[in-house]
């Protein structure tokens, strides 16, 4: 009889608790249709009217959507413009720290961790909890959503057929790699005049920078002070490994000059063996495109895991966020929760698998051995690349689901273990005199490093000079701002090798 | 009539209101009358960057060079069109001649990749051919501005002689026949006639020009400068776009634009007043 009391008592303790729990999660009234503008950047135009996958949304939520898209180069400018004019769109993507530190300070922006909070928002609660995701949140809330980059970093590619042609061993050390390029230059397989190794611009090969120091870009000495890598003797060192190979003429005398598709054309045409690049699904998917479109029996190779270097072996990973959703804070909270809500199914299961492979069997994709594959026909006339604008502008890190390729995944497996990582955590630092500073900085570090690679200057007799031209424009300061947000943040810097 | 003078309005008397932003502390968030004074701040910032000594040297060097050769250059090529005497041949070549001011840098600046380039590029290939060593044209310091003020020449004569020609059009022939029948050779006709018949328009085009020194490169060095010779190639405009805008610093931006703009109009008034000295009209 106790016991049944006792149940019974327990019972009716946990209904009166269950409406309470429920109150605290509001639900989003979908009753009134509403119009929500979207501004982002994509490659190609999208028309709300006619593409079924915003139709099927706009049907889901009850909305309508306008789009506006400009390409990457002209987006912030774009977008600038539209803040002064005082025509913000609802829902956009934030490319510059510095456009997002004077709309979230004025209070331009939605604080979406309220709403989520309110709402119950789960799957936008899940990228606010995702590793380094604090980071972008401002005294503890955020206000855009977190969007990822996925597994994007820079990886090195190479020719695998002429390594195998010349009977060169897949290189695992920096050294290594070095013997091979002047095999390869000495040879030059297809007698198209090759380089070794091509890249765009010293930042491409910085990607290899923290195997000599350690870290990337930032890092701690023992005393806690920040260094820049430009301070560090390790990183001169690589310089001094980089200016060998434009000296010997195994990286490319164009480095300075190329953009990534003329590195792209170099490697897929016969034209250089190895090649400093992103790799993910995309890009390993359109270099292996051009190149057996060059060649079907060339074949492409990538160095994973990354070459050792004295430091040992990195990928230089940054923060793995980038374009941001941010939200006007000029609606009504009816208005605000209905676009956070197309947010959240867009980072759900089911709206990822949505804006990879459509939602029809057989007009988007096909089940082949049980798995959903793409008609690449239809994700690359009418989407313009295999994720659907919608889902980039929610994740871009979801194109990963698709890797196929095994050297992808096991790029992939590789960057799963943080020890073969070196973030940049730094990246999303704001501050209206630091920007000042390190515009200047820049200009001192650009003009300086090119000329350590290329030999126009001495690295060794003109380093101190250097260090004093990056003080002279304010290093220092700089750092100084920088230390009380990384202390602020809590954020981990690598340790600097003594 | 009204377009016009809509466009002038909005595009260039409009804006003249927001040339404040140098003087404030501008945010894009909040209406640049709310915007704090800053006095000269930026200014004073954009003279001690780094860079900007550097930009206004190249600057003022490139077009310099761009005066000496770019501008003689459309009024010779109109004197020789005029000269043609077979119309169907002369309006072939001035349609070949003033192609490719249509085509944009960008596609210029991929073109002259691609002629230059030490891998394969054409005039790499006939170097090689010769015995010769290949040359990182675009990287090499030495060659960069002529590489501007060279492509600026293939690009722009042809159409800029246009307006030479209209004005050699206005010349009355029986000026040419009389000169003739006195004995003039085509040397002093061009010298005497055709020279001094559109030697006004000469000069207007002239000071425009000098007026025009600081601005107007943009697109052109943006397309085409490297790290390798940012020290001999970064104008002002590149240099304002680059340490100014990208980095969303508008007052500082517009410092150094109101600056140019400000040694652009001393040129111009200073060029005008000399015409006037050496007997021409001027613009005011």
């Amino acid at each position: 009889m106790k016991r049944s009391v006792c149940l019974l008592l327990v019972s009716l303790l946990l209904l009166a608790f269950a409406p309470a729990s429920l109150a605290e999660t509001a639900t989003v009234d979908m009753t009134d249709p509403i119009d929500i503008e979207i501004m982002a950047y994509f490659v190609m135009d999208v028309d709300p009217d006619t593409d079924p996958i915003m139709q099927y949304l706009e049907e889901k939520f009850n909305v309508n959507f306008t789009v506006t898209l400009t390409n990457i180069d002209n987006y912030a400018d774009t977008l600038n413009m539209r803040i002064v004019s005082g025509d913000m769109p609802d829902w956009f993507r934030i490319t510059d720290q510095s456009v997002y530190g004077q709309l979230q300070e004025d209070g331009l922006l939605l604080n979406v961790s309220e709403l989520v909070d309110k709402y119950g928002f789960e799957n936008i609660q899940a990228t606010f909890d995702a590793p380094n995701a604090s980071i972008l949140a401002t005294d503890g809330a955020f206000y855009r959503v977190p969007d990822t980059i996925g597994k994007l970093c820079r990886c090195i590619y190479f020719r695998a057929d002429w390594l195998e042609e010349l009977g060169i061993e897949v290189p695992t050390t920096y050294d290594e790699m070095v013997d091979a390029l002047r095999l390869i230059v000495e040879a030059d397989p297809d007698g198209n005049g090759t380089t070794g190794l091509t890249c765009y611009g010293l930042w491409c090969l910085e990607g290899i920078a923290p195997s000599w120091t350690g870290y990337n870009t930032w890092g701690k000495d023992a005393d806690g002070n920040l260094v820049y890598w430009y301070e560090d003797d390790n990183y001169k060192e690589f310089l001094k490994w980089v200016n060998e190979l434009y000296e010997e003429k195994l990286l490319d005398g164009e480095l300075f000059v190329n953009s990534y598709e003329t590195c792209m054309e170099k490697l897929n045409t016969g034209r250089a063996g190895f090649y400093m690049m992103n790799l993910n699904t995309t890009w390993w998917s359109n270099n292996a495109t051009m190149l057996a479109n060059y060649d079907p029996e060339a074949s492409l190779g990538v160095t994973v895991p990354m070459l050792q270097g004295p430091a040992g072996a990195y990928a230089a990973t940054d923060i793995g966020y980038y374009a941001d959703s941010a939200f006007s804070s000029d609606m009504d909270e009816a208005k605000a929760a209905r676009i956070l809500a197309v947010m959240d199914y867009l980072l759900s299961e089911e709206g990822r698998e949505l804006t990879l492979y459509g939602y029809e069997e057989g007009v988007y994709y096909d089940v082949v051995d049980g798995k959903k594959v793409q008609k690449e026909e239809v994700v690359n006339l009418e989407w313009g690349q295999a994720l659907h604008f919608m889902g980039e502008l929610a994740d871009f890190g979801t194109s990963d689901m698709l890797a196929t390729a095994p050297e992808v995944i096991a790029w992939y497996d590789y960057l799963d273990d943080p020890a073969n990582c070196a973030p940049n955590l730094t990246g999303y630092f704001y501050n209206e005199d630091a920007v000042a500073i390190m515009a200047e900085i820049t200009e001192v570090t650009t003009r300086y490093t090119t000329a350590f690679v290329t030999g126009e200057m001495d690295i060794e007799t003109q380093w101190q000079e250097f260090q004093d031209a990056m003080n002279d424009v304010g290093l220092q300061e700089y750092k100084a701002l920088l230390k009380e947000y990384v202390d602020a943040q809590d954020i981990e810097l690598g340790s600097v090798l003594s | 009539m009204l377009p016009g003078i809509a466009f002038y309005l909005l595009f260039r008397y409009v804006p003249l209101y927001y040339l404040q932003i140098a003087f404030k502390d501008f945010r894009i968030t909040r209406p640049v009358e709310q915007a704090d004074f800053a006095g000269l701040k930026y200014f004073i910032e954009v003279f001690e960057s780094v860079s900007f000594r550097e930009a206004l040297r190249n600057t003022l060097v490139i077009n310099a060079m761009k005066l000496l050769i770019c501008f003689p250059a459309p009024i010779l090529l109109a004197v020789l069109l005029n000269e043609l005497r077979s119309q169907r041949y002369k309006r072939t070549v001035q349609t070949i001649l003033y192609l490719p001011h249509f085509i944009s840098w960008v596609v210029i600046s991929s073109i002259l990749f691609n002629f230059t380039s030490i891998y394969g590029g054409l005039f790499n290939t006939i170097r090689e051919s010769m015995g010769l060593e290949p040359i990182m044209f675009l990287g090499n310091k030495g060659m960069f501005r002529w590489i501007l003020v060279l492509s600026d020449l293939w690009k722009e004569s042809g159409y800029g002689a246009i307006i030479y020609l209209s004005a050699l059009t206005a010349i009355d022939p029986q000026l040419y026949e009389a000169a003739a029948i006195d004995g003039a050779g085509r040397v002093r006709q061009f010298w005497h006639i055709s020279l001094s018949g559109i030697k006004s328009t000469i000069v207007v085009m002239l000071i425009l020009r000098i007026g025009s020194m600081m601005a107007g490169n943009f697109d052109q060095v943006q397309s085409l400068i490297n790290d390798q010779v940012l020290s001999v190639g970064d104008v002002l405009d590149t240099f304002v776009y680059r340490v100014g805008v990208s980095n969303g610093r508008f007052s500082f931006a517009s410092a150094a634009g109101l600056f140019n703009s400000a040694v652009g109009a001393v040129l111009l008034l200073a060029s005008d007043r000399l015409a006037k000295r050496l007997g021409e009209r001027g613009l005011f």
